[in-house]
């Protein structure tokens, strides 16, 4: 009777860690797609950042000029809060070659990098872009 | 006696396991249905912004139809019609041999469904997409060329220099009950409008 008890809570025990594990995975799905949905905004983001850049360059004369980009977001920190999530964005911009090859002495082109971290739904950091994979735009010198 | 309440303990606790599995495989069944739901919401969305090609066919999104504001209207001609909260009607060209277009992205009057978000092109009766059924209404804010937030922005037009849109797009979800919550998507993107920098 005692070891028939046993068994059946072992049973019992056994089914529940099965349980647990499979219900585990499916939040993780889950999580992975509200965390895309966050990464879609954050390319939005970064997205905005480079329409702006591309058309304050524009003009004669233009609203800025290539080498007060290159100054303004040479290390940017902002932050920018959409439906009451807090995305952490920094950028970096180099003067490069035609390839996007940085540092160069040139000064015709720039390459600007966007990183951009926010918390994810299982509050760890998200990394929308990365030091080694950020999202990247190389703008031209039009001369002004 | 002892075997009859070993049955019934058997029965019971057999019953509980099989109404703990069956509970189980309907929560995580729900949980995945409400997850491709929102998988679906989101690429809806996508479609709709950045635009989707079915078999041959172009469906231009709605960054696209945005990026039209002012191509090739004449500089004594203001390319902003109408600059709202909710609507947005302006004036551009599809391409260097179209004439200019009338295009009009607006929120309409909200009905049982949601609120319905149409875009027209120079017809304002049939529109060239929508209904598209959003929980929340349509949110859109003008800034200028210092990215300030311009407060009467339809009395404003010649400030005007790029939007902030915000949609909110939603399911109805799985459960039926009275726990029934919608799903949603949220999203913001900006356009700056390349034409009135030129």
């Amino acid at each position: 009777m005692n070891l028939q008890m046993l068994l059946v809570l072992l049973a019992l025990a056994l089914f529940s860690t099965m349980l647990l594990n499979t219900y585990n995975i499916v939040f993780n799905q889950s999580s992975m797609v509200y965390d895309n949905l966050l990464f879609l905004q954050g390319q939005k983001i970064a997205d905005r950042y480079f329409q702006k850049i591309e058309s304050e360059l524009l003009g004669d004369p233009p609203i800025t000029n290539f080498s007060v980009v290159h100054s303004i977001y040479s290390n940017l920190n902002e932050t920018i809060t959409v439906n009451n999530v807090i995305y952490d964005v920094k950028i970096n911009t180099a003067y490069c070659d035609s390839l996007g090859n940085t540092p160069s002495a040139d000064t015709l082109f720039q390459k600007l990098d966007i990183r951009i971290n926010c918390l994810s739904t299982s509050l760890d950091t998200l990394y929308i872009g990365t030091l080694n994979s950020p999202f990247s735009k190389v703008f031209f010198n039009r001369g002004f | 006696m002892s075997s009859l309440l070993d049955v019934l303990g058997a029965t019971i606790v057999g019953s509980l396991v099989l109404l703990m599995i069956f509970t189980s495989l309907f929560n995580m069944q729900a949980i995945s249905y409400n997850t491709q739901l929102q998988i679906s919401l989101s690429k809806m969305s996508e479609d709709l912004i950045t635009g989707r090609k079915i078999g041959n066919i172009d469906h231009l999104g709605l960054e696209n139809i945005l990026s039209k504001v002012g191509a090739g209207v004449p500089e004594s001609t203001d390319p902003i019609i109408e600059a709202n909260l909710n609507s947005f009607k302006f004036l551009g060209q599809t391409n260097l041999t179209s004439s200019i277009s009338t295009y009009y992205f607006v929120q309409e009057d909200q009905t049982g469904n949601g609120y319905p978000l149409y875009v027209y092109q120079n017809d304002m009766v049939n529109p060239i997409s929508g209904p598209f059924w959003m929980s929340d209404p349509l949110e859109i804010s003008y800034y200028d060329t210092n990215n300030n937030l311009i407060v009467s922005p339809n009395t404003n037009h010649d400030l005007i220099r790029s939007i902030e849109v915000n949609l909110t797009f939603f399911y109805n979800t799985h459960q039926p009950d009275i726990d029934k919550r919608l799903l949603r998507h949220s999203i913001v993107f900006w356009k700056y409008f390349k034409n009135l920098y030129l």
